[in-house]
Protein backbone atom coordinates (compact mmCIF):
# COMPACT_ATOMS: atom_id res chain seq x y z
CA UNK A 1 0.00 0.00 0.00
CA UNK A 2 1.64 3.29 -1.03
CA UNK A 3 -1.21 6.01 -0.22
CA UNK A 4 -0.33 8.66 2.55
CA UNK A 5 -0.60 7.97 5.65
CA UNK A 6 -3.63 10.25 6.56
CA UNK A 7 -5.25 8.05 3.51
CA UNK A 8 -5.11 4.94 4.79
CA UNK A 9 -6.35 6.08 8.72
CA UNK A 10 -9.63 7.47 7.02
CA UNK A 11 -9.97 4.28 5.02
CA UNK A 12 -11.73 1.63 7.48
CA UNK A 13 -10.30 -1.29 5.56
CA UNK A 14 -6.85 -0.17 4.97
CA UNK A 15 -7.20 0.20 8.81
CA UNK A 16 -7.70 -2.99 8.92
CA UNK A 17 -4.97 -4.57 7.07
CA UNK A 18 -2.32 -2.51 8.61
CA UNK A 19 -3.68 -3.89 11.97
CA UNK A 20 -3.58 -7.35 10.74
CA UNK A 21 0.08 -6.68 9.44
CA UNK A 22 0.80 -5.77 12.98
CA UNK A 23 -1.18 -8.30 14.87
CA UNK A 24 0.14 -11.11 12.50
CA UNK A 25 3.93 -9.86 12.76
CA UNK A 26 3.09 -10.11 16.47
CA UNK A 27 1.81 -13.28 16.69
CA UNK A 28 4.75 -14.75 14.45
CA UNK A 29 7.37 -13.26 16.85
CA UNK A 30 5.40 -14.07 19.92
CA UNK A 31 5.17 -17.93 19.03
CA UNK A 32 8.33 -18.09 17.16
CA UNK A 33 10.78 -16.26 18.81
CA UNK A 34 9.71 -15.75 22.18
CA UNK A 35 8.25 -18.62 23.38
CA UNK A 36 11.64 -20.76 22.63
CA UNK A 37 13.69 -18.02 24.37
CA UNK A 38 11.34 -19.27 27.17
CA UNK A 39 11.20 -22.61 26.79
CA UNK A 40 14.63 -23.83 25.38
CA UNK A 41 17.12 -20.63 26.46
CA UNK A 42 15.03 -20.17 29.68
CA UNK A 43 14.73 -16.24 29.03
CA UNK A 44 11.26 -15.58 29.81
CA UNK A 45 11.84 -11.53 29.63
CA UNK A 46 10.93 -12.50 26.01
CA UNK A 47 7.33 -13.55 26.55
CA UNK A 48 6.98 -10.72 29.45
CA UNK A 49 7.18 -7.66 26.38
CA UNK A 50 5.92 -9.76 23.34
CA UNK A 51 3.03 -11.26 25.57
CA UNK A 52 1.40 -7.90 26.28
CA UNK A 53 2.34 -6.26 22.31
CA UNK A 54 0.65 -9.22 21.12
CA UNK A 55 -2.50 -8.76 23.17
CA UNK A 56 -2.60 -4.96 22.13
CA UNK A 57 -2.47 -5.95 18.74
CA UNK A 58 -5.10 -8.19 19.17
CA UNK A 59 -6.93 -6.07 20.38
CA UNK A 60 -6.66 -3.61 18.15
CA UNK A 61 -7.33 -5.82 15.60
CA UNK A 62 -10.72 -6.99 16.74
CA UNK A 63 -11.82 -3.18 17.40
CA UNK A 64 -10.80 -2.38 13.88
CA UNK A 65 -12.51 -5.89 12.45
CA UNK A 66 -16.09 -4.95 14.26
CA UNK A 67 -15.63 -1.14 13.49
CA UNK A 68 -15.64 -2.45 9.37
CA UNK A 69 -17.95 -5.20 9.41
CA UNK A 70 -20.27 -3.10 11.11
CA UNK A 71 -20.03 0.08 9.04
CA UNK A 72 -20.10 -1.67 5.91
CA UNK A 73 -22.61 -4.53 6.42
CA UNK A 74 -20.39 -7.66 6.42
CA UNK A 75 -22.06 -10.96 6.55
CA UNK A 76 -21.16 -13.62 9.19
CA UNK A 77 -19.11 -15.36 7.43
CA UNK A 78 -16.63 -12.82 6.31
CA UNK A 79 -16.66 -11.56 9.55
CA UNK A 80 -15.75 -15.28 10.93
CA UNK A 81 -13.42 -15.86 8.55
CA UNK A 82 -11.20 -12.38 9.14
CA UNK A 83 -11.43 -13.46 12.88
CA UNK A 84 -10.17 -16.95 12.76
CA UNK A 85 -7.32 -16.04 10.97
CA UNK A 86 -5.33 -13.83 13.30
CA UNK A 87 -5.25 -17.09 15.15
CA UNK A 88 -3.02 -18.88 13.11
CA UNK A 89 0.72 -17.86 12.20
CA UNK A 90 0.85 -15.65 9.08
CA UNK A 91 -3.26 -15.61 8.88
CA UNK A 92 -3.93 -11.91 8.65
CA UNK A 93 -0.97 -11.87 5.76
CA UNK A 94 -2.76 -14.76 4.10
CA UNK A 95 -6.27 -13.15 4.00
CA UNK A 96 -4.75 -9.99 2.90
CA UNK A 97 -5.92 -10.43 -0.43
CA UNK A 98 -9.82 -11.38 0.76
CA UNK A 99 -9.80 -7.93 2.32
CA UNK A 100 -8.30 -5.68 -0.93
CA UNK A 101 -10.82 -7.27 -2.97
CA UNK A 102 -13.58 -6.21 -0.02
CA UNK A 103 -11.76 -2.72 -0.24
CA UNK A 104 -11.95 -2.85 -4.19
CA UNK A 105 -15.66 -4.12 -3.72
CA UNK A 106 -17.35 -2.70 -0.53
CA UNK A 107 -20.49 -4.73 0.03
CA UNK B 1 5.06 4.36 39.48
CA UNK B 2 2.26 1.97 39.57
CA UNK B 3 -0.19 3.72 41.33
CA UNK B 4 0.25 6.65 38.84
CA UNK B 5 -0.37 4.39 35.91
CA UNK B 6 -3.67 3.15 37.34
CA UNK B 7 -4.86 6.27 38.88
CA UNK B 8 -4.61 6.97 34.94
CA UNK B 9 -5.90 3.65 34.01
CA UNK B 10 -8.89 4.43 35.78
CA UNK B 11 -8.87 8.24 34.64
CA UNK B 12 -9.00 6.45 30.68
CA UNK B 13 -11.36 4.10 31.63
CA UNK B 14 -14.09 6.54 33.10
CA UNK B 15 -13.68 8.94 29.96
CA UNK B 16 -14.45 5.32 27.52
CA UNK B 17 -17.27 4.36 29.59
CA UNK B 18 -18.90 7.96 29.56
CA UNK B 19 -17.93 7.96 25.75
CA UNK B 20 -19.81 4.65 25.36
CA UNK B 21 -22.53 4.68 27.58
CA UNK B 22 -24.24 7.45 26.08
CA UNK B 23 -23.63 6.10 22.09
CA UNK B 24 -26.11 3.09 22.26
CA UNK B 25 -29.03 5.46 23.61
CA UNK B 26 -28.37 8.08 20.79
CA UNK B 27 -27.85 5.77 17.97
CA UNK B 28 -31.26 4.24 18.60
CA UNK B 29 -33.06 7.67 19.34
CA UNK B 30 -31.35 9.61 16.40
CA UNK B 31 -30.76 6.80 14.34
CA UNK B 32 -34.73 5.87 13.46
CA UNK B 33 -36.25 8.54 11.24
CA UNK B 34 -39.24 10.24 13.15
CA UNK B 35 -42.78 9.55 11.70
CA UNK B 36 -43.02 12.40 9.62
CA UNK B 37 -39.66 11.98 8.06
CA UNK B 38 -40.59 9.28 5.59
CA UNK B 39 -37.95 5.92 4.86
CA UNK B 40 -34.44 8.46 5.23
CA UNK B 41 -33.51 9.66 8.47
CA UNK B 42 -33.83 13.73 8.66
CA UNK B 43 -30.16 15.77 7.84
CA UNK B 44 -30.83 17.73 11.62
CA UNK B 45 -30.51 13.80 12.72
CA UNK B 46 -27.91 12.76 10.90
CA UNK B 47 -25.97 15.84 11.51
CA UNK B 48 -26.35 15.70 15.38
CA UNK B 49 -24.88 11.91 15.01
CA UNK B 50 -22.41 13.30 12.92
CA UNK B 51 -21.02 15.37 16.24
CA UNK B 52 -21.56 12.18 18.24
CA UNK B 53 -19.19 10.10 16.31
CA UNK B 54 -16.67 13.01 16.42
CA UNK B 55 -16.79 13.03 20.29
CA UNK B 56 -16.48 9.33 20.03
CA UNK B 57 -13.60 9.33 17.36
CA UNK B 58 -11.63 12.28 20.17
CA UNK B 59 -12.28 11.56 23.38
CA UNK B 60 -13.63 7.48 23.71
CA UNK B 61 -11.20 5.74 20.89
CA UNK B 62 -8.21 7.37 22.65
CA UNK B 63 -9.33 6.53 25.93
CA UNK B 64 -9.75 3.02 24.92
CA UNK B 65 -6.34 2.63 23.47
CA UNK B 66 -4.92 3.86 26.47
CA UNK B 67 -7.20 2.12 28.98
CA UNK B 68 -5.30 -1.53 27.05
CA UNK B 69 -1.49 0.00 26.98
CA UNK B 70 -1.96 0.73 30.49
CA UNK B 71 -3.89 -1.79 32.02
CA UNK B 72 -1.40 -4.43 30.19
CA UNK B 73 1.75 -2.99 31.50
CA UNK B 74 -0.24 -2.99 34.98
CA UNK B 75 -1.40 -6.81 34.72
CA UNK B 76 2.74 -8.00 34.01
CA UNK B 77 4.49 -5.13 36.02
CA UNK B 78 2.09 -6.79 39.23
CA UNK B 79 1.74 -10.22 37.94
CA UNK B 80 -1.94 -10.60 37.54
CA UNK B 81 -1.98 -12.73 34.43
CA UNK B 82 -2.27 -15.76 36.38
CA UNK B 83 -5.03 -14.44 38.40
CA UNK B 84 -8.56 -16.18 37.60
CA UNK B 85 -10.10 -12.25 37.99
CA UNK B 86 -7.85 -10.94 35.68
CA UNK B 87 -8.68 -13.47 32.88
CA UNK B 88 -12.60 -13.44 33.18
CA UNK B 89 -12.22 -9.17 33.35
CA UNK B 90 -10.25 -8.71 30.17
CA UNK B 91 -12.43 -11.67 28.62
CA UNK B 92 -15.20 -8.52 29.48
CA UNK B 93 -12.76 -5.49 28.46
CA UNK B 94 -12.66 -7.51 24.94
CA UNK B 95 -16.30 -7.60 24.71
CA UNK B 96 -16.58 -4.06 25.44
CA UNK B 97 -14.17 -2.97 23.25
CA UNK B 98 -15.99 -5.14 20.76
CA UNK B 99 -18.91 -3.50 21.13
CA UNK B 100 -16.70 -0.18 21.01
CA UNK B 101 -15.54 -1.20 17.09
CA UNK B 102 -19.27 -1.68 16.56
CA UNK B 103 -21.07 0.87 17.24
CA UNK B 104 -17.70 3.23 15.93
CA UNK B 105 -19.24 1.43 12.67
CA UNK B 106 -22.65 2.10 12.87
CA UNK B 107 -22.03 6.13 13.49
CA UNK B 108 -19.82 5.72 10.28
CA UNK B 109 -22.72 4.22 8.49
CA UNK B 110 -25.39 6.15 10.13
CA UNK B 111 -23.83 9.31 8.79
CA UNK B 112 -22.80 8.27 5.79
CA UNK B 113 -25.80 6.85 4.48
CA UNK B 114 -29.00 8.30 4.83
CA UNK B 115 -31.19 5.22 4.02
CA UNK B 116 -29.70 3.05 6.87
CA UNK B 117 -31.44 2.72 9.88
CA UNK B 118 -30.06 2.41 14.06
CA UNK B 119 -30.38 -1.75 14.44
CA UNK B 120 -32.76 -2.51 16.81
CA UNK B 121 -30.13 -3.83 19.67
CA UNK B 122 -28.84 -0.72 20.26
CA UNK B 123 -31.94 0.22 22.73
CA UNK B 124 -30.23 -2.49 25.09
CA UNK B 125 -26.85 -1.45 24.69
CA UNK B 126 -26.38 1.05 27.40
CA UNK B 127 -27.82 -1.51 29.54
CA UNK B 128 -25.58 -4.25 28.60
CA UNK B 129 -22.85 -1.91 29.46
CA UNK B 130 -23.97 -0.70 32.66
CA UNK B 131 -24.07 -4.93 33.61
CA UNK B 132 -20.60 -5.21 31.99
CA UNK B 133 -19.39 -2.49 34.20
CA UNK B 134 -20.58 -4.04 37.31
CA UNK B 135 -19.62 -7.10 37.10
CA UNK B 136 -15.69 -5.55 36.47
CA UNK B 137 -16.20 -3.24 39.26
CA UNK B 138 -16.70 -6.73 41.27
CA UNK B 139 -13.80 -8.48 39.38
CA UNK B 140 -11.51 -5.91 40.38
CA UNK B 141 -12.52 -4.43 43.67
CA UNK B 142 -13.03 -8.35 45.33
CA UNK B 143 -10.54 -10.53 43.34
CA UNK B 144 -12.39 -13.09 43.94
CA UNK B 145 -10.45 -16.86 44.10
CA UNK B 146 -12.75 -18.29 40.55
Amino acid sequence: MNEPLVEVLRNPIARLRWAGYFEGTTLILLLGVAVPLKRIWDMPEWTSLMGPIHGFAFMLYLVLLADTASGAGWNWRDVGRTFAVCFVPFGTFFNDAFLRRKELNPR
Amino acid sequence: MYLWVKALHVTAVIVWMAGMVVTPLLIAWLGRPAADEGAEMGKGRRAALGIVRRHYLVLATPAMLITWALGLWMAVEAGWMRYPWLIGKLALVVGLSALHGVLSGQLRRLTTDAAHVAPSWTRYGTMALVICIAIISVLVILKPDL
